[in-house]
């Protein structure tokens, strides 16, 4: 809340200046944000947390300074007058739900003269954020703002028989605010009636109809104390949140009741010329048992790491106003402004407070902790971002929320917000690749024409059967531009392509030691139908690699003209965890020449280089054929239009002897007559 | 000529070749003319029969002394000449060494998860352990557990992500707690780290979207001063020499509550919450909290390369900017 510090001072006596004392209030718990100029002087910006209602007002704040500073609080409430009871021939309170509603009391003050408020109360209204109106309005927000409990002035004229009713609403019931809007009243919610229609929100907003008017003579002031839980429930149906409803539903000290009602009464009194009714109405049922709780000294130090004493104890307890009974174990009386004190760990940290967190020890657990390490997956990710860092990608993190793009497929299977707020705020992404797209897409409209971006991340999707939602992390890279960065001494290594992005998946699962990847021809959403491979692990798919589908780069990427092929991977991160080798077994080095031989053949240009390579594999011995490694592809005008010449070399190495020009010639013979007759390849 | 004579007028004339030699080739040449198997001074040996049998021996010393002689200035000569050589051929093949190199692309990490990183290694010396746990969390876990009243402000719709009346994306990786102590006994010590969100609007200090680090310590005798020190090691390994502060705050899942934060230059860096974990919240979960204590944090990730780097807008992480992530 914002609050005047000078109406803090008249509450606590302390020459400390307003930068040290916002301090010590801060050091205490309750944060003194920024400390601004006003016209009433200095103003506290205060952060009250939500266990600390009573926070919320000049006392309250005054009580915790106090507290904090060990010094007495210069406030006690005045003496309740105890008079003839008048105001019952003025006005009479039915309170129908007791529960909702435990306390209510009313006064009747006439013949006042509505006109503005004394120029001081009107500045610290406005320093603490509320705007001055007239003096009955302002009297209340006054006192609201001293003693944080809400007060609501009603024109008495307009409550017939001054009869005022607190009771849920009824069905299909309905009020003008104070705001001017008509609002339709959820059944159920607290009302303050007239004998037939709300005039009042209880503990929110008042009614325009009973509005304090400049017409205004006589009016009827209430305070009461209304349930936490249903006032929240009201400002959340209505959708309406006040100075009031923010105080109530953070509980309101019920004792504050009848001292605010008469320090309104008396300021009225004071400055609109009003006629105080001698007598107060108060409905108050069933006052709250004051809680006692019994406090363990050994408790506290064992918790705080402490070592302080009973006395010690007992004393930072009455510094914030509690009672405390000697004895081991304390027994501690809970005064009715702390309601968040319930159990022996709450008035612990009280202790602490009082103490003073900033002179704690500073220790670490007397138990060492046993051998730490990260989870597997986190590890593997760490093994991933330093492969493609290595190998020159820079990893990127985008939103797990992504928009539905023409990138992404699967629309039933992403998981959507149940409000969502905007097309980026409206669902979880489903892939990696259409995010990095458009980061990418970013990257080049910077000029940034070399892009080469990857990122370790979580994507979702509706889950089947147990688990509705399901999360997999996954490790996926965009790129574009060149394929190395342009050197003054060498030739051009061309742009990126389909291979540049292969090149890294098998750079990848190489460096992972994961065995049984394959690639295989298929088609991805938006990617290059001639361009992309599904890449397998033992036969199950597990992402692809591919060049992204220029046409759907032109019609949905926001680029400029003239960007290059853009190419992209996409992995199950876990599949490929799940299969990581950590334990292969060494392989001696060869002590036998290995020996080459190089294979030039004509052939279909449809044919896949699988085609040639499981056909050479499967007629070699597999003890001698080391490798078979690709030499050059070429169509040209060397060849006839559906044919090319594929090159590839096989190298033969045993581990028990030298081989041969005679094995070796045996398996090259094998090899081309294999690719003669099942593939049609013509030797060159 | 007798072959003395002999020896003595070849010796000269190979001592002269030997000193007008200038290329180790030349020097080449005179070791074959003069030195070789059939070399004119190798040759003399064949006089060695002209001569009455007691000069034999001698002469035959003779030669071979004259032969030692010179194979020796050659060395010599060789070893200088070897060097100019190697000199003048290995300046001919000198660059320019200030032009750049063959270049490669440079990659690495970004900022956030290398940040991350440095406080999973710190935890990880310090003895936690960490795991992984869904963003999409359930409501049960992200709150009910936590010790949350029914109608707290936090189960605003307007403040969390809902995807339908169950599920929700974790506003804090505290939501780790339970499934936690849900699997483990006393004594714990685990962590997590990871992405949470909030509803907030996008600028330059807010995000929808932020990492934090949750830590849980459940142990006998575990302390508010233990928590205090072992939040100051942390520190310490990821910052070095810094001032902590600690102050009471209000979190439904702990007991004493605290905010923490260090000192970085004239402000207080506020890097989250943490306490003693609520008993309720150890009872709840089947633990003796007479017997145990444990403790607790969340702290943000995002503000913590802020500092270091002086970064002065959040949005720059999610942005991917190849010019910002260059620098890290």
């Amino acid at each position: 809340m914002k609050l005047p510090v000078e109406w803090l001072r008249e509450f606590v006596n302390t020459d400390l200046s307003d930068d040290v004392l916002a301090a010590r209030l801060t050091m205490a718990g309750l944060e003194v944000e920024e400390i601004q100029d006003s016209d009433d002087g200095p103003v506290y910006y205060t952060k009250v947390t939500p266990n600390r209602g009573d926070w919320l007002s000049a006392l309250g704040t005054a009580r915790e300074a106090a507290a904090a500073l060990d010094i007495p609080l210069s406030w006690r409430p005045a003496p309740l007058p105890e008079e003839a009871e008048d105001v019952d021939r003025w006005a009479s309170v039915l309170i129908t739900n007791p529960q909702l509603c435990p306390r209510y009391a009313g006064k009747v003050i006439r013949n006042v003269t509505i006109g503005p408020s004394p120029e001081w109360m009107q500045k610290r209204i406005a320093a603490a954020g509320m705007r001055p109106l007239n003096v009955v309005v302002d009297v209340t927000n006054y006192v609201l703002l001293e003693l944080g409990q809400p007060l609501h002035a009603f024109d008495y004229d307009k409550l017939p028989e001054g009869i005022v009713i607190v009771r849920p609403s009824n069905a299909d019931e309905t009020i003008i605010t104070l705001d001017g809007t008509e609002r339709a009243l959820p059944t159920g919610t607290l009302t303050i009636c007239d004998r037939s229609h709300p005039i009042a929100v209880a503990g929110v907003m008042g009614g325009a109809e009973t509005e304090v008017t400049s017409e205004t003579k006589h009016i009827f002031l209430e305070s009461a104390h209304f349930d936490a839980g249903s006032i929240r429930r009201t400002a959340k149906a209505l959708n309406l949140t006040t100075e009031a409803s923010y105080r109530f539903e953070r509980y309101v000290d019920p004792e504050l009741v009848p001292i605010a009602l008469e320090r309104a009464a008396e300021l009225l009194a004071q400055h609109a010329g009003g006629e105080v009714v001698l007598g107060r109405i108060d409905n108050y049922g069933q006052p709250p048992m004051a809680a006692v709780i019994t406090l363990r000294p050994s408790r506290v130090n064992s918790i705080l790491g402490t070592t302080l004493d009973r006395d010690q104890i007992a004393h930072c307890l009455r510094r914030l106003g509690l009672t405390v009974a000697d004895g081991d174990p304390l027994t501690v009386h809970v005064p009715a402004f702390r309601p968040d004190l319930v159990k022996e760990i709450d008035l612990v940290e009280e202790v602490g407070r009082m103490t003073g967190y900033d002179r704690l020890p500073e220790t670490l657990p007397k138990r060492p902790g046993g051998a730490a390490s990260d989870s597997p997956l986190g590890l593997f990710s760490n093994r991933v971002r330093n492969t493609l860092g290595g190998a020159g990608l820079r990893e990127a993190t985008t939103h797990s929320f992504a928009p539905f793009t023409p990138f992404d497929d699967g629309e039933t299977k992403r998981i959507t917000l149940r409000h969502a707020l905007s097309a980026e705020l409206s669902g979880l992404r489903l892939a990696l690749v259409p995010n990095l797209l458009h980061a990418l897409a970013h990257n080049v409209r910077q000029r940034q024409t070399d892009a080469r971006l990857f990122e370790v991340g979580k994507v979702f999707a509706k889950g089947e059967g147990e688990t509705p939602y399901a999360e997999r992390r996954h490790v996926a890279a965009v790129l574009t531009g060149r394929v190395a960065p342009r050197a003054w001494s060498a030739v051009d290594n061309g742009s990126v392509d389909f291979y540049t992005a292969r090149g890294l998946v098998e750079h990848l699962v190489q460096s992972l030691r994961v065995d049984g990847i394959t690639y295989k021809p298929g088609t991805v959403h938006a990617m290059h139908p001639g361009r992309t491979a599904i890449v397998e692990l033992n036969g199950q798919p597990i992402g692809y690699v591919a060049e992204v589908d220029p046409d759907a780069v032109k019609d949905h990427l926001d680029l400029p003209g003239g960007v290059g092929r853009i190419a992209a991977f996409e992995l199950d991160l876990q599949a490929l965890l799940e299969h990581a080798s950590d334990g292969n077994q060494y392989q001696p080095l060869p002590r036998y020449p290995a020996v080459s031989r190089d294979i030039s053949v004509e052939v279909d240009r449809a044919l896949t280089f699988a085609e040639v390579d499981k056909t050479a594999r499967d007629v070699s011995d597999p003890d001698l054929l080391e490798a078979l490694d690709v030499v050059s592809i070429y169509t040209g005008e060397r060849v006839a239009a559906d044919k090319k010449a594929i090159a590839f070399r096989l190298t033969f190495r045993s581990p028990e002897r030298t081989l041969t020009d005679a094995d070796v010639d045996a398996q090259t013979a094998e090899v081309e007559k294999a690719l003669k007759e099942k593939l049609g390849a013509v030797r060159r | 000529m007798t072959p003395q004579e002999e020896l003595s007028r070849v010796y000269a004339e190979a001592s002269t070749a030997l000193a007008q030699a200038s290329s180790t080739a030349e020097l080449n040449g005179v070791d074959v003319e003069y030195l070789g198997r059939k070399g004119r001074l190798t040759g003399l040996l064949r006089l060695v029969g002209t001569l009455p049998v007691d000069q034999r021996p001698a002469f035959g010393q003779e030669v071979n002394a004259r032969k030692d002689a010179l194979q020796q200035q050659m060395a010599e000569i060789r070893g200088g000449f070897t060097a100019r050589e190697r000199a003048e051929r290995l300046a001919a093949d000198a660059v320019d060494v200030t032009l750049p190199g063959s270049p490669l692309w440079t990659g690495g990490w970004h900022p956030i998860s290398a940040q991350m990183q440095r406080v999973k290694d710190a935890l990880i010396s310090m003895g936690y352990s960490f795991g992984e746990y869904p963003d999409v969390e359930h409501y049960h876990y992200n709150f009910e557990t936590l010790n949350y009243p029914p109608d707290h402000p936090a189960f605003d719709e307007q403040m969390s992500f809902y995807i339908d009346d169950n599920y929700l994306l974790r506003t804090q990786t505290t939501a780790f707690q339970s499934h936690v102590m849900e699997n483990q006994r006393p004594p714990i010590r685990q962590a997590t780290i990871g992405r949470c969100y909030r509803v907030d609007a996008l600028d330059a200090t807010h995000s929808h979207t932020f990492h934090q680090v949750d830590l849980l310590a459940v142990d006998e005798g575990l302390t508010l001063a233990d928590l205090k020190g072992t939040f100051a090691e942390l520190m310490r390994l990821l910052f070095g020499e810094v001032v902590v502060r600690f102050r009471p705050d209000y979190f439904p899942f702990v007991e004493p509550g605290v905010e923490v934060a260090i000192q970085w230059g004239d402000r207080w860096l506020e890097l989250g919450g943490a306490g003693m974990v609520h008993p309720n919240i150890l009872e709840s979960m089947g633990i003796d909290s007479e017997r145990y204590t444990g403790f607790a944090w969340g702290l943000g990730i995002d503000r913590m390369p802020m500092a270091r780097f002086n970064i002065d807008d959040i949005r720059l992480f999610a942005e991917n900017d190849i010019r910002f992530l260059r620098q890290f």
